[in-house]
This record gives C-alpha cells, sequence and structure tokens, in this order.
C-alpha cells in the first residue's frame, strides 16, 4: 500500500468562464493556463489574459474606422470652398462620428465574443499544443517529486481540458495524499463515464469527509457501476459511505431511494436517525420501499433506542 | 464639390459600419458557446492524442 503523505493545496480560483483561466503570449501566441507573467516557451514576461488580447485587438479596429472618418472629414474641410460648405460638412461629419461612436459602444460586448471566437478558431492549433506542454510541464514536475505541485498544475489544465487521461492523473495524486475537510477538493469534474476503482476509492474517502461534494452525477455514477463497486475489496463500505452521503437531502431520498434502501441496514446509527426522520417527515416516501425498509430497520434495531424515542417525542 | 463628395462619403461609410455593428450583434456567440468551443476544439485534441 502506498503511503500517503500529508500536502497543503493551494485553493482553488473559480472563473465565470473556463476560458477565463486562459493566457496567451504577445510575443510567441503561445496559450497556458500556468503562469502568471512569464511565457513557459519564449521565457517573456509578456503573458495577458485573451480577454484583453481580443480586447486590445478590437480597439485597434474601433480606432480604424474612426480615423478612417476623421480624415475624410479632415479632408472635406481642407477641400471646402465657402463658408456653407464648412458649416454642411462639419455638422455632417461631428454627427456621422457621434453616430458611429455610440454604435461602437453599443456593440463593442458582441464585437469583443466574435474577435474571441476568430481568436480561438484562427490559434486551435496553437492552444492544443499549449494545453499539451502545460500538461508535459506538470508531468515533468511529479517526476520532480513536487507532488502537490503537479496536482495543483493538472486541476488548472483540467478547467479546460476534459479527458479521462488528465482526470485518472489527478484521482491518483489526489489518492496519494491524505485528504482533508479543510481542503479545496472537487468531484464533479473527475467523474467517468466509465468504471475506475481509483475513483470510486476517492468518491469513498470523500464520502467520509466531504458528503457535500457527493451530488446526483455522483449518485448516478455509483449505481451504474454497482456490481463492478461491490466486487472491490471495501467496495460495500464505500457505497454504504455514499449512501450516507445521499441521506444529507431530501432530494436525493425521493431520486434515489433504491440505493438507500439497499444499504440503510449498514448505515451507521446517527446516519439511520437522518433518514428515519426524514422518511417520516416526507410525504412523498411515506409508502413507498424506502418507507417499509427503513421502518422494518427502525422495528429491528432501534425501536427502544433513547435517540429515536426522543425526537418522536419531541414531535408528539 | 470635393467637401459634398467627402460628406457622401462619410455617411456611405458610417452607414455601412452601423449596419455591420448591428448583425454583428445578432451573431455574436455567447460566453457559453464560447467555452464550449474552446473544450471542444481541445477535446478533439484529446481524442487524437488516443488514436
Amino acid at each position: 500500500m502506498i503511503k500517503k503523505q500529508p500536502v497543503l493545496l493551494a485553493p482553488y480560483i473559480k472563473t465565470r468562464f473556463p476560458y477565463d483561466k486562459l493566457k496567451i503570449c504577445r510575443s510567441c501566441n503561445h496559450f497556458t493556463v500556468l503562469g502568471e507573467e512569464k511565457c513557459p516557451i519564449c521565457g517573456k514576461s509578456a503573458l495577458q489574459q485573451v480577454e484583453k488580447r481580443a480586447a486590445s485587438k478590437l480597439r485597434r479596429s474601433l480606432w480604424g474606422s474612426r480615423t478612417i472618418v476623421l480624415l475624410l472629414l479632415a479632408f472635406g474641410l481642407i477641400m471646402s470652398q465657402s463658408t456653407m460648405q464648412t458649416i454642411w460638412l462639419a455638422l455632417g461629419g461631428t454627427s456621422l462620428l457621434a453616430l458611429l461612436w455610440t454604435m461602437q459602444r453599443r456593440s463593442t460586448p458582441a464585437l469583443l465574443q466574435i474577435e474571441l471566437d476568430k481568436l480561438f478558431r484562427k490559434e486551435a492549433y496553437s492552444l492544443i499544443t499549449g494545453l499539451a506542454h502545460d500538461r508535459e510541464m506538470a508531468i515533468s514536475v511529479f517526476h520532480g517529486g513536487n507532488k502537490t505541485l503537479a496536482y495543483e498544475m493538472l486541476r488548472e489544465i483540467g478547467a479546460l481540458v476534459h479527458t479521462d487521461q488528465l482526470r485518472i492523473e489527478q484521482i491518483l495524486l489526489l489518492q496519494s495524499f491524505v485528504l482533508r475537510k479543510d481542503m479545496d477538493l472537487m468531484l464533479d469534474p473527475l467523474l467517468m463515464d466509465q468504471f475506475d476503482p481509483d475513483l470510486v476509492e476517492y468518491i469513498g474517502e470523500l464520502a467520509k469527509i466531504r458528503r457535500d461534494l457527493l451530488k446526483e452525477n455522483t449518485f448516478r455514477y455509483v449505481l451504474l457501476h454497482e456490481s463492478h463497486i461491490l466486487k472491490m475489496e471495501h467496495g460495500e463500505s464505500i457505497l454504504v459511505n455514499v449512501t450516507s452521503a445521499a441521506v444529507r437531502l431530501k432530494r436525493y431520498m425521493v431520486l434515489y431511494p433504491y440505493l438507500i434502501v439497499r444499504y440503510a441496514r449498514k448505515l451507521p446509527k446517527d446516519r439511520f436517525l437522518r433518514l428515519y426522520r426524514m422518511v417520516q417527515s416526507n410525504a412523498q416516501t411515506s409508502n413507498g420501499p424506502l418507507y417499509e425498509e427503513v421502518m422494518a430497520i427502525y422495528n429491528e434495531k432501534y425501536k427502544f433506542d433513547e435517540d429515536f424515542q426522543l425526537g418522536k417525542r419531541n414531535r408528539d | 464639390m470635393v467637401t459634398y463628395v467627402c460628406l457622401g462619403l462619410l455617411f456611405l461609410f458610417v452607414s455601412i459600419n452601423v449596419i455591420r455593428y448591428r448583425s454583428k450583434q445578432k451573431q455574436a456567440p455567447s460566453p457559453e458557446q464560447l467555452s464550449k468551443l474552446v473544450l471542444s476544439i481541445l477535446k478533439s485534441s484529446g481524442q487524437r492524442d488516443r488514436e
């Protein structure tokens, strides 16, 4: 068994959209999600946010149109032969310039999105090679022995690269750490379609320390691969822990009653007490198989338990 | 005469640009679409790697 190491993970900074994490080098057009200023390829301090790059390109094009208007206006004014012509041109020109300016200001958010779209399409190859280089860097950091930094780097790349290979690498690294409640952990982005025992082990650990991270996708994954999980060494205890997490919300109880029915008997007392109270207070489950199973377990194991009686008396 | 030609050209140039901006406002992709585009570019590279 691999000895797990205690680590301190840097908090994960979430962005509104995944591409907000991308930076591009002004000098060599290299894309990266790692590093703040220095480009990992050319070494220059020329990294900038992709949005900033698109904005500067857009600004140039908008100023180009304004310059054409100003040049035409200036040329017309120079060539004017009477005061009337000058007045007409000055009035007409400034009104048209104001109209153009207003339209440009109004369209800027849309034009920025178009510019970003163009940038991603035009630089698709550079984007792919940039992120592949980032992954290679993370792997070389891992081989250098700094597992924590390697995981943090893979986590950043994982915001954009949704491949099973990258997910497996992250899970394997996480499984080599002593996981704690206060760590900035994640689960949903690491879920895969296929069965993976390391992922299941990770889910089992999270079910003990961070139940809140187990959401609908996780329960669906567990249900889909239940038979494989049961064949694992601690498969059943993982499923019991996952069921403990499912008891957290009424919603999960309604959505996944059969998962709970199958493992309710093995739930620890505090989790079963929670389940019992939820079943009692929820009209939707008051006559289904879950209710019957919970009542049967209650009658068998906890009928004379003080904690259960206390809850009952309080309600009465 | 040249002044009026300039004014006409100005009017034409600004009109074309205004129409262009209006149509671009409708065509612009949403941030969600941009996210999908980036993810699909990178996903296709991942699939190519596996092949």
